[in-house]
């Protein structure tokens, strides 16, 4: 017997590894739905991720979408849609993160993202405002009341009709379970008025109810049927409304939808969509170029360029760019808080040259302020222009000179050191970090470059953060300006992001003004006044719009890339055999 | 990047003692074998270039320069410039100075350790070689690059951190055969009769049994050089060490990815030189083994 | 035997007791408080209020002594417990369950294709001693050694699922998509086994008893398989934990460009993030696993190797 199980020694000894790695895997089988997770990082909420469009379809608030809306199929693919014969192909995407759970109240991104949630309003494809989506639309009755018309003829992929009722309980829903939402939303109440009709009652004015009611969070959803699923369930639920059902999400990982054909918008073409999340660039232009996907999203720079040359391949963008890629300033490190070398480094950077590097044509533009000149423009508000020359003027008027002729300035003996720190993720941060390096230390300012991870932004550990985010929140220009100072779009809550600990009350005095404003122009004119305070002080060095950029098989029909990050697929694209 | 240690085992005995005629000899059939000359070759320049690289004639490998990206290599730019414009021929002299310096730093870090630790552990036996090689044993269980890559993940991202971690990782091996070997080298005749003269330890220690331990260390470090390189050059590129704009391979690799497709020259470059300078310490280590191990050294090369 | 077996036995809750303190010691190494990392990551761009830090505080169960900690973290994991990772929220202990998974298929994919290779490369080396082929073997060696299998991986993807379209570039699910991952893993265990057979053997075919064999008229190959294969894989297997290290310290790197949704990735994505507890919870995890291949691979070597048997005694 020993004998015999040593001339077999050869074998047994890589098979009981294999065994063994069997029982481990026999141990650790998933079926974990994994459904369970929580809060997305700040890394993905500041993750723009985009889009596709939607069409305009529900954009119209008219008086034909209060029938029961039959599914109208659009005459070029009423053909191929309506024959069940023809087996429907599916599509793969590549995205960057699968990091939320499916149910909107805890977060709702890749529901919303992948098609399967739906709000009462979206953000609009042209001008990044909300636009009715299942809403017909919204009118404001005094500061404090809202009434907002439901679209007739939605149905959860439950079964269940979507009436007043219903968004009620799901309004009701997400105040109760996301406390960002109710604090944002400040819904005091919600009341039936007729099948069709709610009233929304606020406690404080909510100029820009509409447009908050955009956030994923506010995604319409069957409540008693996801309290009831329960944690984990939320697939078995059904209790959304988009075009596409989750079937099997592995967080992190994959994600499987199938087609909800009773659409209300029309019966989508596809079988389903299965999404992967390839968080590395490189792997996800590989796996587009090698036919492992038809679509993914977020290309770099480079991707574009091979994308675009590869035959079968395109590049798709809606060519807005809807998030910033900047850099707090701090205000408490002794360095940058004295105004006079906040504007020496502002200068001494070549922001736009930077921007050409991080955001190239097709990819992105310069960002000289905050919010994009295609939605916001602000005649007047200009950042500080590169200008070594007036930069070393500064320096030298701030006491600082290079008494020792090491190439780097001192005051007092103390050589003038900065720190700007970035995080990986995002591609463009180390960049800009580096050349920015290299900048500052042609007017005598020595930098360390720190590429660590976003969160560090929160320790006082640096002068300058690269920061990528995006700024079409809630449709709603106040807001993204404020946001960035550590202020509500009303000025009078303070809970958002001020990393850079930045006396936000001159920029709080003009926000105010959009107390109860809810016309976008007046909004818009609020916005470059608060802009022009910001850049004024240096707030923050904004250096590139960037757009989103998918990439895209030749085969992909129909595909209609939105700007912004909340849309990927609609229920018009297709696929080609 | 691995801890080598069960093959070492394998290979590194006592160091032969021979006559000096019998080693010159030996020294001459060493120059003989190809790839040990190469070894040699590919070391001497690496540390010959970056011992030197701070007063070569090369471009300064940080300085930035945005209009001349991404050139092909020219009479200028030897290897052409990468995404910001910097010479990469001097990025990958530089670089290897900076590998270089990290290996070591974390080679000297391991040995020092793996020195204190495998002396005392083999030369006193008893509880404290036991609880010692308990420790050891254990630390076994956690693969290097693991260890390393929790510990750099503590610590925070950093080339101080990087070395730090492998340093803290990389002794276990090393002082599981410098036990061995003081065992071995206790138990010979002259240090039992200088014990039974009444040395004391440390005079034993200094004068026998150092000088037997100096092989086997001369060989692991060669050996294990190359490992070294690979460890926290993977760290670098996983974003775990040096920070830009500092020259290192792996980060060098890493800054690389993007241009896989359109530059993958930027890529091909710093691998090709980890690749080189792996291999290098590579053949010399197995010349040096094939060199100091009696086993072997009748024959030619056998592994 | 049976004596060796039990005395490996009984040190085995020592070194998982040692595993555990080591891995605790990782968490408590890094900088930060728990407490206040979670509630960042729960409300992202806030900063959370000393009250609540201090309510989290003792949700984690913080303010208690480093040995309770210690003390609850061990009967934690002892239960299959390892604590919740900070950007998730979720159970440590289901996350490594679910993607061991994969990393056990690329890692057996690996070591299949190791052994496959190294194995009948190494003999053929040895036996035929400077021969082409050995001159050959060799050099594939020494450059599968040192080729940095991140590059390597790369060029890969270029080449097969790129530019010939033979493969996926990544992804995982199907069987086509382990080929190019466990090829760019395999590698460095495969050149450090065909080195490491090929060197026994050499040794083993010098041996008295081989040479009494040759002597007794027995055929070239009788001698090398049934007499000096057997001795010449011993090492082999003796260094299967150390393989085990290899596959996977490098699945780490090669899960990560692959995105094959293993530990490994897991495990980079959390060091990157700190995510104190995934990483300390995979440490753990991994040693273990290691501890007991080594153990099993120790025993069998002992079942195999005479010598060994009847030798010295080491634990």
């Amino acid at each position: 017997m020993r004998i015999l199980l040593r001339q077999h020694i050869k074998l047994i000894v890589p098979g009981a590894l294999v065994v063994l790695l069997a029982v481990a895997m026999a141990c650790g089988a998933p079926s974990a739905p994994a459904e369970n997770a929580p809060a997305p990082t700040a890394a993905q909420s500041q993750a723009p991720v985009a889009a596709t469009a939607v069409p305009q379809q529900p954009a119209q608030p008219s008086a034909a979408s209060e029938q029961p809306t039959a599914p109208p199929a659009a005459a070029g693919q009423a053909a191929t849609v309506a024959d069940p014969e023809v087996e429907r192909p599916t599509l793969n995407a590549g995205v960057i993160w699968l990091s939320t759970p499916l149910d909107p109240a805890e977060s709702g991104w890749v529901a919303s993202q992948s098609g399967m949630s739906e709000n009462l309003f979206r953000l609009s494809a042209s001008d990044l405002g909300p636009e009715p989506w299942l809403a017909t639309g919204a009118t404001q009755i005094d500061p404090l009341t809202w009434e907002i018309g439901i679209r007739s003829g939605v149905v959860f992929h439950n079964g269940k009709a979507m009436d007043a009722q219903a968004v009620k309980d799901s309004l009701d829903r997400t105040v109760r379970l996301s406390e960002g939402s109710a604090e944002s939303l400040a819904i005091d109440s919600v009341t039936v008025k007729d099948e069709q009709t709610i009233v929304v009652t606020t406690s404080e004015p909510r100029p820009t109810l509409p447009g908050l009611l955009t956030t994923p969070a506010v995604a319409i959803t069957d409540a008693a049927a996801a309290d009831a699923a329960g944690e984990g369930n939320f697939i078995d639920a059904g209790a959304l409304t988009g075009p596409y059902m989750p079937t099997h999400y592995v967080i992190e990982e994959r994600l499987e939808t199938v087609a909800y054909d009773d659409y209300w918008g029309g019966k989508p073409p596809l079988a389903g969509i299965n999404q992967i999340a390839i968080p590395d660039t490189n792997s996800r232009e590989l796996a587009l170029q090698a036919g492992d996907v038809d679509v993914v999203i977020n290309l770099s720079p480079e991707g574009v360029q091979v994308i675009e040359a590869e035959p079968g391949l395109r590049v798709a963008t809606a060519g807005i760019g809807t998030s910033v890629v900047m850099w707090w300033v701090n205000f408490e490190r002794e360095a940058l808080s004295d105004p006079l070398v906040r504007q020496a480094v502002a200068h001494a950077i070549d922001r736009e040259s930077i921007a050409g590097l991080v955001a190239p044509a097709g990819t992105g533009s310069f960002a000289d302020t905050l919010l994009p000149e295609d939605l916001v423009s602000c005649p007047g508000v200009a950042g500080p222009g590169f200008d070594p020359a007036r930069s070393r003027a500064l320096l030298s008027e701030a006491g600082y000179a290079d008494a020792d002729g090491d190439g780097f300035v001192e005051k007092d003996g103390q050589p003038l050191e900065i720190v700007i720190g970035g995080y990986p993720q995002r591609f463009q941060l180390p960049i800009m970090a580096e050349t920015a390096q290299a900048m500052l230390a042609d007017v005598g300012i020595r930098v360390d470059v720190q590429i660590t991870e976003w969160s560090v932004v929160k320790e006082p550990a640096w002068d300058l953060f690269g920061w990528y985010n995006n700024v079409v929140d809630a449709g709603d220009p106040v807001l993204n300006v404020s946001k960035f100072v550590g202020l509500e779009a009303n000025a009078e809550s303070s809970a958002a992001n001020n990393f850079g600990h930045y006396d936000n009350t001159g920029v709080a005095g003009v926000v105010s003004q959009a107390g109860d404003v809810s016309d976008l122009e007046e909004r818009k004119r609020i916005a470059c006044e608060a802009m022009a305070v910001v850049t004024e002080e240096i707030a923050i060095l904004p250096v590139a719009h960037a757009y989103f950029v998918y990439g895209v098989s030749e085969r992909v029909t129909n595909f209609d890339p939105h700007p912004a990050h909340l849309y990927y697929f609609d229920h018009r694209i297709g696929l080609t055999e | 990047m691995i801890r080598d240690a069960e093959h070492l085992a394998e290979s590194v005995p006592v160091l032969a003692v021979g006559t000096s005629a019998r080693r010159r000899r030996r020294w001459l059939a060493l120059l003989w074998e190809p790839g040990t000359v190469l070894g040699l070759f590919l070391v001497a320049s690496l540390l010959l270039a970056g011992l030197l690289s701070p007063w070569l004639p090369l471009d300064d490998p940080t300085e930035i320069n945005l209009p001349e990206r991404l050139l092909p290599p020219s009479t200028t730019h030897l290897l052409g410039t990468d995404h910001l414009g910097r010479d990469t021929f001097s990025r990958i002299v530089h670089g290897g100075r900076m590998t270089l310096l990290a290996a070591i730093t974390t080679l000297a870090l391991s040995m020092t350790i793996a020195l204190t630790v495998g002396i005392l552990s083999g030369y006193h036996g008893g509880w404290p070689d036991t609880a010692l090689m308990g420790v050891v044993d254990l630390l076994l269980a956690f693969p290097s690059l693991i260890l390393a890559l929790a510990v750099a993940g503590a610590l925070g991202p950093g080339l101080f951190n990087v070395l730090l971690a492998a340093g803290a990782v990389w002794w276990v091996g090393h002082a599981r055969i410098i036990r061995g070997v003081t065992m071995g080298a206790r138990q010979m005749e002259y240090v039992t009769a200088a014990r039974a003269a009444g040395a004391g330890s440390g005079r034993i220690i200094l004068r026998h049994i150092a000088p037997n331990i100096l092989g086997p260390i001369v060989v692991i470090a060669s050996l294990d050089v190359g490992w070294i390189i690979l460890g926290i050059a993977g760290l670098n590129f996983l974003g775990l060490g040096a920070q830009p704009p500092t020259p290192e391979w792996g980060a060098m690799l890493n800054d690389a990815r993007p241009h896989l497709q359109t530059e993958p020259r930027l890529l091909l470059l710093p691998g090709v030189a980890i690749f080189v300078a792996v291999l290098g310490f590579n053949l010399l280590g197995d010349g040096l083994r094939d060199l100091l191990d009696p086993r072997t050294a009748s024959s030619p090369r056998s592994s | 035997m049976l004596a060796y077996l039990a005395r490996r036995l009984a040190t085995l809750p020592l070194l998982l007791l040692g595993i555990s303190a080591v891995s605790f010691a990782l968490l408590n190494l890094a900088p930060g408080d728990p407490a206040e990392i979670v509630l960042r990551q729960r409300n992202p761009g806030q900063l959370p209020s000393a009250a609540a830090v201090a309510a989290m505080r003792t949700e984690l169960g913080l303010d208690a002594s480093l040995p309770a900690q210690y003390a609850r973290w061990v009967s934690g994991a002892l239960m299959g417990d390892l604590g919740r990772s900070y950007s998730t929220e979720r159970p440590v202990a289901a996350q490594l369950a679910r993607r061991t998974v994969p990393t056990a298929m690329l890692t057996a994919a690996a070591l299949a294709l190791a052994l496959l290779v190294a194995v009948p490369m190494g003999i053929l080396s040895a036996r035929r001693r400077g021969s082409v082929v050995d001159t050959v073997a060799r050099l594939a060696a020494l450059v599968g050694a040192a080729a940095p299998s991140y590059a390597l991986a790369y060029g890969l993807i270029i080449l097969f699922a790129v530019k010939l379209s033979w493969l996926p570039a990544l992804g995982y699910g199907s069987a086509a998509q382990v080929v190019l991952p466990a090829i760019a893993l395999s590698l460095a265990p495969m050149a450090q086994l065909m080195r490491l057979i090929r060197a026994s053997m050499l040794e083993t075919l010098g041996q008295d008893y081989i040479r009494t064999a040759r002597a007794k008229g027995l055929s070239e190959q009788t001698v090398a398989f049934s007499h000096a294969l057997r001795n010449a894989l011993l090492p082999a297997i003796g260094a299967t934990g150390v393989n085990l290290g290899y596959l996977l310290s490098g699945a780490v790197i090669i899960e990560t460009i692959f995105t094959w949704p293993g530990l490994g990735q897991l495990m980079v994505g959390a060091a990157l993030t700190r995510d104190y507890p995934v990483v300390q919870g995979f440490a753990t995890y991994i040693a273990v696993v290691v501890l007991l291949v080594n153990l099993a691979a120790d025993v069998a070597l002992r079942v195999a190797d005479p010598r060994l048997r009847f030798g010295r005694n080491e634990t």
